[in-house]
Protein backbone atom coordinates (compact mmCIF):
# COMPACT_ATOMS: atom_id res chain seq x y z
CA UNK A 1 0.00 0.00 0.00
CA UNK A 2 2.87 2.02 0.93
CA UNK A 3 4.40 1.86 -2.62
CA UNK A 4 1.13 2.36 -4.17
CA UNK A 5 0.98 5.50 -2.80
CA UNK A 6 4.44 6.37 -3.05
CA UNK A 7 3.72 5.76 -6.95
CA UNK A 8 0.69 8.25 -6.72
CA UNK A 9 2.65 11.13 -5.37
CA UNK A 10 4.84 11.26 -8.31
CA UNK A 11 1.77 11.28 -10.33
CA UNK A 12 1.82 14.47 -12.22
CA UNK A 13 -1.69 17.03 -11.58
CA UNK A 14 -2.68 16.86 -15.16
CA UNK A 15 -2.50 12.65 -15.76
CA UNK A 16 -5.71 11.39 -16.00
CA UNK A 17 -9.10 11.22 -17.93
CA UNK A 18 -10.75 14.77 -18.49
CA UNK A 19 -14.17 15.54 -20.20
CA UNK A 20 -13.96 18.30 -22.58
CA UNK A 21 -16.67 21.07 -21.87
CA UNK A 22 -17.66 21.95 -25.26
CA UNK A 23 -21.01 23.11 -27.05
CA UNK A 24 -19.62 21.66 -30.78
CA UNK A 25 -18.28 18.75 -30.09
CA UNK A 26 -18.17 16.07 -27.28
CA UNK A 27 -14.79 14.34 -25.89
CA UNK A 28 -12.93 12.75 -23.18
CA UNK A 29 -9.17 12.38 -23.15
CA UNK A 30 -6.54 10.37 -21.20
CA UNK A 31 -3.54 12.34 -20.15
CA UNK A 32 0.01 10.14 -19.82
CA UNK A 33 2.88 10.73 -18.99
CA UNK A 34 5.71 9.17 -21.31
CA UNK A 35 9.33 10.27 -21.09
CA UNK A 36 8.62 12.80 -19.26
CA UNK A 37 6.10 14.53 -21.78
CA UNK A 38 2.27 14.54 -21.67
CA UNK A 39 0.00 12.87 -24.32
CA UNK A 40 -3.47 13.36 -24.59
CA UNK A 41 -4.91 9.88 -26.08
CA UNK A 42 -8.20 10.45 -27.34
CA UNK A 43 -11.14 7.47 -25.31
CA UNK A 44 -14.19 9.19 -27.29
CA UNK A 45 -14.93 11.96 -29.44
CA UNK A 46 -18.05 13.00 -31.40
CA UNK A 47 -18.44 16.83 -33.49
CA UNK A 48 -21.91 15.19 -35.40
CA UNK A 49 -19.90 13.83 -38.15
CA UNK A 50 -17.07 12.06 -36.97
CA UNK A 51 -17.36 9.36 -33.61
CA UNK A 52 -14.50 7.74 -32.34
CA UNK A 53 -14.23 5.31 -29.60
CA UNK A 54 -10.37 4.65 -28.79
CA UNK A 55 -9.32 1.90 -30.09
CA UNK A 56 -5.58 0.20 -29.68
CA UNK A 57 -5.27 -0.33 -33.36
CA UNK A 58 -6.55 2.91 -34.18
CA UNK A 59 -4.98 5.34 -31.62
CA UNK A 60 -5.40 9.26 -31.85
CA UNK A 61 -4.45 12.12 -29.78
CA UNK A 62 -5.42 15.54 -28.80
CA UNK A 63 -1.90 16.41 -28.66
CA UNK A 64 1.58 14.87 -28.10
CA UNK A 65 4.80 15.55 -26.31
CA UNK A 66 3.55 18.44 -23.98
CA UNK A 67 6.48 19.76 -22.01
CA UNK A 68 5.74 21.24 -18.22
CA UNK A 69 7.03 24.43 -18.33
CA UNK A 70 6.26 26.42 -14.73
CA UNK A 71 2.55 26.29 -14.25
CA UNK A 72 2.32 25.57 -18.48
CA UNK A 73 1.97 22.17 -20.43
CA UNK A 74 3.32 23.74 -24.05
CA UNK A 75 5.05 23.15 -26.99
CA UNK A 76 3.10 19.90 -28.30
CA UNK A 77 2.42 19.02 -31.83
CA UNK A 78 -1.05 19.33 -31.93
CA UNK A 79 -2.97 16.01 -32.52
CA UNK A 80 -5.14 17.88 -35.15
CA UNK A 81 -3.12 16.76 -38.08
CA UNK A 82 -0.89 14.46 -38.85
CA UNK A 83 1.93 17.00 -40.15
CA UNK A 84 4.96 18.14 -38.37
CA UNK A 85 3.73 21.65 -40.05
CA UNK A 86 0.74 22.15 -37.69
CA UNK A 87 1.03 25.90 -36.92
CA UNK A 88 -1.53 24.81 -33.80
CA UNK A 89 0.63 26.19 -30.63
CA UNK A 90 -0.92 24.21 -27.50
CA UNK A 91 -1.05 25.44 -23.49
CA UNK A 92 -2.81 23.56 -20.68
CA UNK A 93 -3.15 25.51 -17.14
CA UNK A 94 -4.14 23.78 -14.41
CA UNK A 95 -6.79 26.09 -12.90
CA UNK A 96 -8.14 24.13 -10.19
CA UNK A 97 -7.36 20.42 -9.02
CA UNK A 98 -10.15 19.07 -11.26
CA UNK A 99 -10.33 21.68 -14.28
CA UNK A 100 -7.74 22.35 -16.86
CA UNK A 101 -7.86 25.39 -19.47
CA UNK A 102 -7.01 24.21 -22.67
CA UNK A 103 -6.10 26.84 -25.27
CA UNK A 104 -5.05 26.45 -29.00
CA UNK A 105 -3.57 28.78 -31.08
CA UNK A 106 -5.86 29.11 -34.58
CA UNK A 107 -4.92 31.97 -36.82
CA UNK A 108 -3.63 33.22 -34.09
CA UNK A 109 -6.51 33.62 -32.26
CA UNK A 110 -7.39 31.51 -29.14
CA UNK A 111 -9.75 29.06 -28.14
CA UNK A 112 -10.31 28.36 -24.73
CA UNK A 113 -11.63 25.30 -23.23
CA UNK A 114 -12.04 23.71 -19.84
CA UNK A 115 -11.41 20.28 -19.47
CA UNK A 116 -13.21 18.41 -16.13
CA UNK A 117 -11.62 15.51 -14.50
CA UNK A 118 -14.11 12.92 -15.64
CA UNK B 1 -35.46 46.34 -21.28
CA UNK B 2 -31.71 45.63 -20.16
CA UNK B 3 -31.82 41.58 -20.05
CA UNK B 4 -33.45 42.10 -23.65
CA UNK B 5 -30.44 44.49 -25.29
CA UNK B 6 -27.87 41.87 -23.92
CA UNK B 7 -29.72 38.84 -25.22
CA UNK B 8 -30.24 40.60 -28.52
CA UNK B 9 -26.40 41.55 -28.57
CA UNK B 10 -25.51 38.25 -27.37
CA UNK B 11 -27.41 36.84 -30.62
CA UNK B 12 -26.07 39.44 -33.09
CA UNK B 13 -22.64 40.08 -32.04
CA UNK B 14 -20.53 41.70 -35.07
CA UNK B 15 -17.96 39.12 -36.97
CA UNK B 16 -16.30 40.27 -39.96
CA UNK B 17 -15.84 38.03 -42.63
CA UNK B 18 -11.73 36.87 -43.27
CA UNK B 19 -10.71 34.81 -45.87
CA UNK B 20 -8.59 33.41 -43.87
CA UNK B 21 -8.37 29.10 -44.21
CA UNK B 22 -6.16 28.10 -41.44
CA UNK B 23 -6.08 25.80 -38.83
CA UNK B 24 -9.19 25.64 -36.77
CA UNK B 25 -10.82 23.55 -33.35
CA UNK B 26 -8.82 20.58 -33.43
CA UNK B 27 -9.67 17.66 -35.69
CA UNK B 28 -8.90 14.11 -35.05
CA UNK B 29 -10.87 13.09 -37.97
CA UNK B 30 -8.51 10.79 -39.47
CA UNK B 31 -5.73 10.81 -36.99
CA UNK B 32 -3.87 7.57 -37.01
CA UNK B 33 -0.39 8.75 -37.45
CA UNK B 34 0.98 10.22 -33.83
CA UNK B 35 4.02 11.71 -35.48
CA UNK B 36 5.06 14.37 -37.81
CA UNK B 37 4.80 12.48 -41.15
CA UNK B 38 5.48 14.33 -44.48
CA UNK B 39 2.30 13.18 -46.03
CA UNK B 40 -1.62 14.24 -46.70
CA UNK B 41 -4.20 11.24 -45.25
CA UNK B 42 -6.78 12.41 -47.24
CA UNK B 43 -7.49 11.29 -50.81
CA UNK B 44 -6.63 13.21 -53.53
CA UNK B 45 -9.10 11.37 -56.19
CA UNK B 46 -12.27 12.35 -56.64
CA UNK B 47 -15.21 10.12 -57.19
CA UNK B 48 -18.58 11.23 -57.33
CA UNK B 49 -21.62 9.26 -56.30
CA UNK B 50 -24.17 8.53 -58.79
CA UNK B 51 -27.42 9.84 -57.58
CA UNK B 52 -29.74 7.41 -59.17
CA UNK B 53 -28.58 5.49 -56.74
CA UNK B 54 -28.01 7.23 -53.68
CA UNK B 55 -27.98 10.79 -52.55
CA UNK B 56 -30.46 12.40 -54.59
CA UNK B 57 -32.39 12.89 -51.07
CA UNK B 58 -29.33 15.05 -50.01
CA UNK B 59 -31.27 18.16 -51.59
CA UNK B 60 -34.80 17.46 -49.98
CA UNK B 61 -32.75 17.24 -46.17
CA UNK B 62 -31.06 20.23 -46.92
CA UNK B 63 -33.81 22.74 -47.39
CA UNK B 64 -35.06 24.88 -44.27
CA UNK B 65 -34.00 27.26 -42.23
CA UNK B 66 -31.21 26.34 -39.90
CA UNK B 67 -30.84 28.39 -36.87
CA UNK B 68 -28.14 26.86 -34.23
CA UNK B 69 -24.17 27.88 -33.70
CA UNK B 70 -21.55 28.06 -35.32
CA UNK B 71 -17.79 28.75 -34.88
CA UNK B 72 -15.47 29.53 -38.06
CA UNK B 73 -11.92 29.43 -37.57
CA UNK B 74 -12.11 30.53 -34.19
CA UNK B 75 -15.15 33.22 -34.32
CA UNK B 76 -18.48 31.85 -32.41
CA UNK B 77 -21.98 32.83 -32.97
CA UNK B 78 -24.04 31.67 -30.00
CA UNK B 79 -27.10 32.28 -32.71
CA UNK B 80 -26.49 31.73 -36.59
CA UNK B 81 -28.94 30.63 -38.96
CA UNK B 82 -28.30 29.30 -42.95
CA UNK B 83 -31.97 29.52 -44.85
CA UNK B 84 -31.75 26.80 -47.69
CA UNK B 85 -34.49 27.54 -50.17
CA UNK B 86 -34.61 25.74 -53.79
CA UNK B 87 -33.87 28.36 -56.57
CA UNK B 88 -34.79 26.06 -59.34
CA UNK B 89 -36.06 22.29 -59.87
CA UNK B 90 -32.73 20.71 -58.49
CA UNK B 91 -30.56 23.76 -57.02
CA UNK B 92 -30.53 24.48 -53.26
CA UNK B 93 -28.90 27.87 -51.99
CA UNK B 94 -28.23 29.66 -48.45
CA UNK B 95 -25.71 32.10 -48.12
CA UNK B 96 -24.60 34.18 -45.07
CA UNK B 97 -24.24 38.01 -45.94
CA UNK B 98 -22.03 39.59 -43.72
CA UNK B 99 -22.47 42.92 -44.81
CA UNK B 100 -19.62 45.12 -45.08
CA UNK B 101 -16.96 42.71 -44.89
CA UNK B 102 -18.61 40.06 -47.38
CA UNK B 103 -20.69 37.07 -47.45
CA UNK B 104 -20.35 32.93 -47.98
CA UNK B 105 -22.51 30.95 -49.50
CA UNK B 106 -22.86 27.41 -50.35
CA UNK B 107 -25.41 26.07 -53.02
CA UNK B 108 -26.29 22.57 -53.78
CA UNK B 109 -27.24 21.20 -57.49
CA UNK B 110 -27.81 18.18 -59.89
CA UNK B 111 -25.10 17.86 -62.27
CA UNK B 112 -23.23 15.64 -64.58
CA UNK B 113 -19.63 15.27 -63.53
CA UNK B 114 -17.04 12.60 -64.87
CA UNK B 115 -19.96 10.44 -66.51
CA UNK B 116 -22.07 10.49 -63.25
CA UNK B 117 -24.91 11.88 -62.15
CA UNK B 118 -24.44 13.73 -59.27
CA UNK B 119 -24.71 16.35 -56.83
CA UNK B 120 -22.05 19.32 -56.65
CA UNK B 121 -21.84 22.58 -54.17
CA UNK B 122 -20.91 25.98 -55.11
CA UNK B 123 -19.61 27.40 -52.13
CA UNK B 124 -17.32 30.78 -51.59
CA UNK B 125 -18.20 34.48 -51.91
CA UNK B 126 -17.41 38.18 -52.24
CA UNK B 127 -14.64 38.54 -48.70
CA UNK B 128 -13.06 42.04 -48.45
CA UNK B 129 -12.65 42.37 -52.23
CA UNK B 130 -11.85 38.91 -52.70
CA UNK B 131 -14.18 36.94 -54.85
CA UNK B 132 -14.06 33.06 -54.65
CA UNK B 133 -15.83 30.49 -55.86
CA UNK B 134 -15.05 26.54 -55.38
CA UNK B 135 -16.68 23.72 -56.58
CA UNK B 136 -17.36 20.18 -54.47
CA UNK B 137 -18.72 17.48 -55.54
CA UNK B 138 -20.60 14.76 -53.28
CA UNK B 139 -18.17 11.40 -52.98
CA UNK B 140 -19.77 9.74 -50.04
CA UNK B 141 -23.32 8.87 -48.72
CA UNK B 142 -24.41 6.79 -45.72
CA UNK B 143 -27.39 5.49 -43.49
CA UNK B 144 -27.25 4.24 -39.63
CA UNK B 145 -29.51 5.05 -36.92
CA UNK B 146 -27.56 8.52 -36.61
CA UNK B 147 -29.14 9.42 -39.61
CA UNK B 148 -27.77 10.47 -42.73
CA UNK B 149 -24.63 11.20 -43.58
CA UNK B 150 -22.94 13.19 -46.78
CA UNK B 151 -19.65 14.06 -47.76
CA UNK B 152 -18.40 16.23 -50.55
CA UNK B 153 -14.59 17.27 -51.94
CA UNK B 154 -12.74 19.56 -53.55
CA UNK B 155 -13.58 18.50 -57.88
CA UNK B 156 -10.17 18.61 -58.28
CA UNK B 157 -8.08 18.18 -55.42
CA UNK B 158 -10.80 15.76 -53.42
CA UNK B 159 -10.87 15.64 -49.65
CA UNK B 160 -6.86 16.42 -49.73
CA UNK B 161 -7.54 20.01 -50.53
CA UNK B 162 -10.95 20.45 -48.58
CA UNK B 163 -14.12 18.55 -48.23
CA UNK B 164 -17.42 19.21 -45.76
CA UNK B 165 -19.27 16.82 -44.13
CA UNK B 166 -23.16 16.77 -43.44
CA UNK B 167 -25.53 14.51 -41.47
CA UNK B 168 -28.75 14.73 -41.11
CA UNK B 169 -30.88 13.54 -38.02
CA UNK B 170 -34.56 13.92 -37.46
CA UNK B 171 -34.33 17.87 -37.90
CA UNK B 172 -31.03 18.44 -36.41
CA UNK B 173 -27.95 19.31 -38.91
CA UNK B 174 -24.32 18.90 -38.82
CA UNK B 175 -22.36 20.42 -40.83
CA UNK B 176 -18.46 20.65 -40.56
CA UNK B 177 -15.89 22.06 -43.18
CA UNK B 178 -12.24 21.41 -43.39
CA UNK B 179 -10.20 23.46 -45.10
CA UNK B 180 -6.26 23.51 -46.35
CA UNK B 181 -6.27 27.22 -48.02
CA UNK B 182 -6.74 25.47 -51.07
CA UNK B 183 -4.04 23.70 -50.86
CA UNK B 184 -1.47 25.82 -49.64
CA UNK B 185 -1.57 23.75 -46.30
CA UNK B 186 0.05 20.12 -46.23
CA UNK B 187 -3.75 18.57 -45.13
CA UNK B 188 -7.16 19.94 -44.31
CA UNK B 189 -8.04 20.73 -40.82
CA UNK B 190 -11.42 22.33 -39.18
CA UNK B 191 -12.67 25.44 -40.81
CA UNK B 192 -16.23 26.16 -40.04
CA UNK B 193 -18.22 23.65 -37.32
CA UNK B 194 -22.16 24.25 -37.52
CA UNK B 195 -24.95 22.73 -35.67
CA UNK B 196 -28.40 23.11 -36.03
CA UNK B 197 -32.20 22.87 -36.15
CA UNK B 198 -34.67 23.12 -39.21
CA UNK B 199 -37.25 25.75 -38.33
CA UNK B 200 -39.89 27.47 -40.69
CA UNK B 201 -39.81 24.93 -42.88
CA UNK B 202 -42.64 26.80 -44.93
CA UNK B 203 -40.27 29.18 -46.25
CA UNK B 204 -38.73 26.43 -48.27
CA UNK B 205 -41.96 24.43 -49.12
CA UNK B 206 -43.45 27.44 -50.44
CA UNK B 207 -40.39 27.87 -52.94
CA UNK B 208 -40.37 24.20 -53.42
CA UNK B 209 -43.54 24.61 -54.64
CA UNK B 210 -43.19 27.47 -57.08
CA UNK B 211 -40.12 26.05 -58.90
CA UNK B 212 -41.03 22.24 -58.89
CA UNK B 213 -38.40 20.82 -56.35
CA UNK B 214 -37.17 18.35 -56.35
CA UNK B 215 -36.48 16.66 -59.90
CA UNK B 216 -33.06 15.03 -60.50
CA UNK B 217 -32.37 16.56 -63.47
CA UNK B 218 -28.57 18.49 -64.04
CA UNK B 219 -29.26 22.60 -63.03
CA UNK B 220 -26.05 22.87 -64.68
CA UNK B 221 -23.84 21.29 -67.17
CA UNK B 222 -20.23 19.90 -65.64
CA UNK B 223 -20.13 17.12 -68.08
CA UNK B 224 -17.38 18.57 -69.61
CA UNK B 225 -15.12 19.40 -66.32
CA UNK B 226 -13.53 22.49 -65.81
CA UNK B 227 -11.79 24.99 -67.76
CA UNK B 228 -8.65 24.38 -66.82
CA UNK B 229 -7.24 27.94 -67.87
CA UNK B 230 -9.29 29.53 -65.76
CA UNK B 231 -8.44 26.78 -62.18
CA UNK B 232 -6.51 28.87 -59.73
CA UNK B 233 -2.87 27.59 -59.21
CA UNK B 234 -1.20 28.43 -56.27
CA UNK B 235 1.87 30.76 -56.65
CA UNK B 236 4.90 28.61 -57.10
CA UNK B 237 2.69 25.53 -57.98
CA UNK B 238 2.03 25.09 -61.72
CA UNK B 239 -0.74 23.18 -61.49
CA UNK B 240 -4.27 23.48 -59.60
CA UNK B 241 -4.82 21.96 -56.58
CA UNK B 242 -8.83 23.04 -56.40
CA UNK B 243 -11.26 23.37 -58.87
CA UNK B 244 -11.57 27.37 -57.30
CA UNK B 245 -11.92 30.56 -59.49
CA UNK B 246 -10.16 33.64 -57.74
CA UNK B 247 -10.33 36.85 -58.88
CA UNK B 248 -9.58 40.49 -56.40
CA UNK B 249 -10.37 43.61 -56.60
CA UNK B 250 -12.07 45.61 -53.69
CA UNK B 251 -13.06 48.50 -56.30
CA UNK B 252 -14.86 46.05 -58.18
CA UNK B 253 -18.49 44.50 -57.96
CA UNK B 254 -19.42 40.44 -57.79
CA UNK B 255 -20.40 40.59 -61.40
CA UNK B 256 -17.15 41.82 -63.13
CA UNK B 257 -14.86 39.75 -60.67
CA UNK B 258 -17.26 36.40 -61.26
CA UNK B 259 -16.20 37.19 -65.03
CA UNK B 260 -12.62 37.87 -64.35
CA UNK B 261 -12.15 34.86 -61.84
CA UNK B 262 -13.60 32.74 -65.23
CA UNK B 263 -15.85 31.16 -62.62
CA UNK B 264 -17.89 29.16 -64.98
CA UNK B 265 -21.16 29.13 -62.92
CA UNK B 266 -21.95 32.72 -62.11
CA UNK B 267 -24.20 34.99 -60.06
CA UNK B 268 -25.86 35.62 -63.17
CA UNK B 269 -26.41 32.55 -63.86
CA UNK B 270 -29.23 31.87 -61.15
CA UNK B 271 -32.30 31.96 -61.10
CA UNK B 272 -35.44 32.85 -59.17
CA UNK B 273 -33.02 34.78 -56.74
CA UNK B 274 -33.21 38.85 -56.09
CA UNK B 275 -31.29 41.82 -54.94
CA UNK B 276 -32.42 44.54 -52.49
CA UNK B 277 -30.41 47.76 -52.36
CA UNK B 278 -31.47 48.96 -48.59
CA UNK B 279 -30.53 52.88 -48.26
CA UNK B 280 -30.47 54.91 -45.30
CA UNK B 281 -31.21 58.42 -44.21
CA UNK B 282 -28.94 59.62 -41.80
CA UNK B 283 -29.42 62.64 -39.23
CA UNK B 284 -26.88 64.40 -37.28
CA UNK B 285 -27.44 62.04 -34.23
CA UNK B 286 -26.78 59.00 -36.46
CA UNK B 287 -24.05 60.61 -39.09
CA UNK B 288 -21.22 58.77 -37.99
CA UNK B 289 -22.52 55.27 -36.76
CA UNK B 290 -22.03 51.86 -38.27
CA UNK B 291 -25.14 49.55 -38.27
CA UNK B 292 -26.56 46.69 -38.15
CA UNK B 293 -28.77 45.54 -41.04
CA UNK B 294 -31.79 42.72 -40.79
CA UNK B 295 -34.08 41.00 -42.50
CA UNK B 296 -36.67 39.45 -40.56
CA UNK B 297 -39.70 37.16 -41.16
CA UNK B 298 -41.70 39.42 -38.12
CA UNK B 299 -40.72 43.28 -37.28
CA UNK B 300 -37.96 44.06 -34.69
CA UNK B 301 -39.59 46.80 -34.03
CA UNK B 302 -42.65 47.89 -32.26
CA UNK B 303 -45.34 50.23 -33.61
CA UNK B 304 -43.48 53.57 -32.04
CA UNK B 305 -39.76 51.85 -33.67
CA UNK B 306 -38.53 50.84 -30.45
CA UNK B 307 -37.01 47.34 -30.61
CA UNK B 308 -39.65 45.00 -29.64
CA UNK B 309 -40.28 42.67 -26.12
CA UNK B 310 -41.29 40.10 -28.22
CA UNK B 311 -38.01 37.99 -28.00
CA UNK B 312 -39.84 35.30 -31.13
CA UNK B 313 -39.35 37.54 -33.32
CA UNK B 314 -35.51 38.01 -33.51
CA UNK B 315 -35.49 34.05 -34.01
CA UNK B 316 -37.10 35.05 -37.19
CA UNK B 317 -34.14 36.89 -38.59
CA UNK B 318 -32.87 35.73 -41.82
CA UNK B 319 -30.03 37.74 -42.72
CA UNK B 320 -28.20 40.08 -40.21
CA UNK B 321 -25.87 42.10 -41.73
CA UNK B 322 -23.19 44.64 -40.32
CA UNK B 323 -22.89 47.83 -42.17
CA UNK B 324 -19.44 50.11 -41.91
CA UNK B 325 -20.46 54.05 -40.98
CA UNK B 326 -18.93 55.39 -43.98
CA UNK B 327 -21.69 53.46 -45.81
CA UNK B 328 -25.18 54.44 -46.36
CA UNK B 329 -26.22 51.81 -48.92
CA UNK B 330 -25.95 48.26 -49.08
CA UNK B 331 -27.69 45.53 -51.40
CA UNK B 332 -28.06 42.16 -50.96
CA UNK B 333 -27.78 39.62 -53.46
CA UNK B 334 -28.84 36.34 -53.82
CA UNK B 335 -31.96 36.91 -52.09
CA UNK B 336 -34.40 34.43 -51.97
CA UNK B 337 -38.38 35.70 -53.01
CA UNK B 338 -40.38 36.22 -50.04
CA UNK B 339 -41.78 38.79 -47.56
CA UNK B 340 -39.46 40.45 -45.13
CA UNK B 341 -39.07 43.12 -42.75
CA UNK B 342 -36.64 45.40 -43.07
CA UNK B 343 -34.47 45.89 -39.67
CA UNK B 344 -32.08 49.10 -39.39
CA UNK B 345 -30.32 49.64 -35.77
CA UNK B 346 -27.46 52.24 -35.39
CA UNK B 347 -24.90 50.93 -33.51
CA UNK B 348 -24.70 54.42 -31.73
CA UNK B 349 -22.72 53.32 -28.76
CA UNK B 350 -20.14 51.49 -31.41
CA UNK B 351 -19.97 48.42 -29.07
CA UNK B 352 -20.46 46.09 -31.63
CA UNK B 353 -23.87 44.73 -30.24
CA UNK B 354 -27.31 45.69 -30.23
CA UNK B 355 -27.60 47.21 -26.73
CA UNK B 356 -28.86 50.20 -25.15
CA UNK B 357 -28.85 53.32 -26.50
CA UNK B 358 -28.74 52.22 -30.17
CA UNK B 359 -31.46 54.04 -32.44
CA UNK B 360 -33.65 52.26 -34.35
CA UNK B 361 -35.88 52.75 -37.15
CA UNK B 362 -39.25 51.04 -37.44
CA UNK B 363 -39.11 47.78 -39.52
CA UNK B 364 -40.49 48.24 -42.89
CA UNK B 365 -42.08 45.28 -44.99
CA UNK B 366 -40.97 44.48 -48.26
CA UNK B 367 -42.04 41.92 -50.52
CA UNK B 368 -39.39 40.50 -52.92
CA UNK B 369 -40.78 38.54 -56.16
CA UNK B 370 -38.63 36.44 -58.27
CA UNK B 371 -35.58 37.87 -60.28
CA UNK B 372 -36.26 41.17 -58.44
CA UNK B 373 -34.40 43.98 -57.69
CA UNK B 374 -36.16 46.51 -55.53
CA UNK B 375 -34.73 49.41 -53.69
CA UNK B 376 -35.91 51.08 -50.37
CA UNK B 377 -34.70 53.89 -48.82
CA UNK B 378 -34.99 54.00 -44.87
CA UNK B 379 -35.58 57.76 -43.37
CA UNK B 380 -36.82 58.39 -39.41
CA UNK B 381 -34.45 56.31 -37.76
CA UNK B 382 -34.60 58.32 -34.38
CA UNK B 383 -35.54 55.81 -31.66
CA UNK B 384 -33.03 56.03 -28.93
CA UNK B 385 -33.54 52.37 -27.00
Amino acid sequence: MAIIVGCNDKQDPVEGTWKVESRFYSATCEIQKEDGYFDGIVLSYDDGTTSYRFSENDPRYFFKNLKKKGEYYVDGVSGATKSGYSSDQLKIELIATDTLKMISMVSNKPIEELWIRN
Amino acid sequence: MDKKLKRIGAIFCIWICTVSCEEDVRNIAGDQVVTPSPSNPYSSSVNPIDINVDGFDFLENMQGDWIGMNRVIADEWDWFAFDYRPISPSHIHGIFEGGSGGNLLTSFFVTDFQDTRTIMARNGGLLNGIYRTSYFVMDSVSSSSLGKYYRLVDAVGGAATMFMELRFVNDSLYFNAYTSRLGVNLLPTRHMTFKASKQYPELAETAASVVGFPENTPAWDFSQGFDTNFLYINPGETSAKSASFLAADDQKDVFTLAQESGDPFTISDHPYLGYLQVDIERNSTIADDPWFLYLSQAPLTDEFGFLTDNQEAYNTVLKFSNILESQDSFTFTYLHPGEYYVNIIMDSNQDGFISEGDISAQSVPVTITPEDAQQITIVNIENQN
